[in-house]
Order: structure tokens, then C-alpha cells, then sequence
């Protein structure tokens, strides 16, 4: 009996650790020198649209909200963008919070074409960088970002991909997701946002 | 108490609106950019209104299937991004899509006949 109400307080002793603030550690763990290190996002070296090149270095204090789309694209991109900028309206006071938009078209991503879709949607840099590159290199990106894409002819403006929205701590780590079309995920996602600004406030 | 049935009745199908597959269709191709309610996406997308489709719905099918490379200006703001064509949609499709627009920008009901459609589409090139 005893045994079984001791495991029964270790059981609400975990819960409760569940239920801590702290957002949990997102992706595959790997072992460095014998200790757990979780997963961390790829170094990249890209242009965003005002011609500067950004890297992994730019987002060093700062916490990045990431997704992967294409100008061109008419399927799911216009709703995963809404809802970026609704995220980017909301911390548009906080320097902390950054956006980042990798395309995945970057052929027909040019600087100026992604220039010209950040002016149309009232966004500015480096508050949010839209960024091009080597395609291989943006698509590589993508899995890292816990995104699919695949090249198809068949799909709506080539390219098939998920629009996953993700939120990465100063560290690099992947600390949450959203399904970018989903608006129920997108407030559970928001409240991620806020819950990893409180942890960097309390240390 | 026929009657009552009978208002009821009417209540209940006055308030659907007509063209429900051209609705569902406007759903899934078309609110992705221009929004749910068709009040288009900053200055990225135009919205669609009476006036811009009435300029324009002479030439909906044709926009529809291939698309518009024109930008376009509306109340003020210039939009540049081009629309893609919808090679997906039948020209059945299109019929049905075209009755909604015409319905919900233009309180017109058109019933546009598919071989009226057809024509314009063979002519839009």
C-alpha cells in the first residue's frame, strides 16, 4: 500500500514538473561529451530583402518565429502569412521577438521580389527578414525547421511544403510549432511565445 | 398548422444562400488570398468588391483559368502580385463559381449557361 501511494505522489510529482512553465526542448537529442544536448538549428547564410546578408548570428539575442513559403505561392502561404503578421503586430513593441521567412522559391525570390512582397505587406526588416539563397541550402533548412518540402510540377505553384510556424529560443533550440493555417493552434502557439519570454525575464 | 410548417419551411431555405457549390469553391480556391469574406490580404491582395468586379467580370472566366499578370490599382493602392490560374477547375467549375460572384458582387442571378462559358473560354487566348 505504501509503495503504491508513493508512486502515486511520484506520478503528481511529474505531472506537476509537466506543468512548470518551461517549455520542453523540441527534436532529436544528441550526445555531445557524454551530456544530452537537444536539438539545434543549422547555421545559414542568407540575403533578406534589403540586400544584407543575415545569419544564425543576427538571432544570437533574440527569439525567432520561422516559416518557410514562396511569393508565388496561392495554396496555403497567404494564411500562414496572415497569421505571421498578426504574431508580428503583437511583439512589434518587443525587440526581442524576430521573424524569419525562408523562401523556398528563392529562382523567383529575387532580393527586390521579396522586397517588393515585404513593402506590400507592411512588414520591415530585420524585424522580419525574408531570406533567399541557394535553394538547396533554404531547402535543407526547411527539415532542420521541422518543415517538409518537395518540388512538384502537379502542386499549385510548384512546390509542395508544410506550413509549419516555429518558435526557437536565443540558444537555437526548437522550443515549439504550430500548424501556420490552423488559428486554433496559432493562440496555443502565441501563449508559447509569451511563456518563453517569461523564462528569459525570470533568469 | 400547415401554414406555420410551411413559413418555417421557407425560414429555413431563405437563409441558405444559393449557389452552394460555386461557394465552396470560391472557399477553396479563391479565399486563400483574396480572404474568407473577400476582404483581400493588406496590400499583397486586392478585395473583391462590387466595383472592382464589376470591372472586371466581363472577364472572370478567362481570369479564373489563366490567371491576371496585370497590377491592378484599387481605391489608391497598387497591387502587383500576379494571380495564378486555376488549370484545376472544369469549365462546369467555373460556370458554378461564376454564378456565385455574380450573385454575391453583382445581386445577380445570372444562371450562365455552360456553353456561353465555353465559348469565352476558347476565346480568352
Amino acid at each position: 500500500m505504501r509503495i503504491f501511494s508513493l508512486l502515486f505522489l511520484s506520478f503528481f510529482a511529474l505531472i506537476s514538473c509537466n506543468e512548470s512553465d518551461k517549455l520542453p526542448y523540441l527534436g532529436d537529442t544528441k550526445i555531445v561529451d557524454g551530456e544530452k544536448v537537444p536539438h539545434t538549428v543549422n547555421a545559414f547564410s542568407f540575403y533578406n530583402q534589403e540586400g544584407d546578408i543575415i545569419t544564425q548570428n543576427d538571432y544570437k539575442e533574440s527569439i525567432q518565429i520561422a516559416d518557410f513559403f514562396f511569393t508565388k505561392c496561392p495554396t496555403i502561404c497567404p494564411t500562414v502569412m496572415g497569421n505571421m503578421v498578426t504574431i508580428y503586430d503583437k511583439y512589434e513593441a518587443n525587440p526581442t521577438i524576430k521573424l524569419v521567412s525562408f523562401s523556398l522559391d528563392p529562382k523567383r525570390d529575387s532580393i527586390s521580389a521579396l522586397a517588393a512582397y515585404a513593402e506590400n505587406l507592411e512588414v520591415k526588416a530585420p524585424k522580419w527578414n525574408m531570406l533567399t539563397g541557394e535553394k538547396e541550402k533554404l531547402h535543407g533548412l526547411a527539415s532542420n525547421y521541422f518543415n517538409i518540402v518537395v518540388e512538384d510540377e502537379e502542386a499549385p505553384g510548384g512546390i509542395n511544403h508544410s506550413g509549419k510556424i516555429i518558435l526557437v529560443d536565443k540558444e537555437g533550440k526548437v522550443r515549439s510549432f504550430a500548424d501556420g493555417t490552423d488559428p486554433d493552434e496559432v493562440e496555443r502557439f502565441i501563449t508559447d511565445i509569451d511563456k518563453l519570454i517569461e523564462e528569459y525575464e525570470a533568469d | 398548422m400547415r401554414l406555420i410548417k410551411l413559413f418555417i419551411l421557407l425560414f429555413i431555405f431563405s437563409c441558405q444562400s444559393p449557389y452552394q457549390k460555386g461557394e465552396k469553391l470560391f472557399s477553396q480556391h479563391c479565399s486563400n488570398c483574396h480572404g474568407a469574406e473577400a476582404e483581400g490580404f493588406r496590400k499583397l491582395y486586392p478585395p473583391i468588391t462590387k466595383d472592382l468586379y464589376s470591372t472586371y467580370s466581363d472577364k472572370i472566366v478567362c481570369i479564373i483559368r489563366y490567371g491576371l499578370n496585370d497590377s491592378l490599382v484599387y481605391n489608391g493602392i497598387q497591387y502587383s502580385s500576379s494571380m495564378p490560374g486555376n488549370d484545376i477547375l472544369s469549365d462546369i467549375d467555373i460556370v458554378n463559381l461564376k454564378n456565385y460572384l455574380d450573385w454575391k458582387f453583382l445581386a445577380e442571378n445570372k444562371y450562365n449557361s455552360l456553353p456561353q462559358v465555353k465559348k469565352e473560354l476558347v476565346d480568352c487566348k
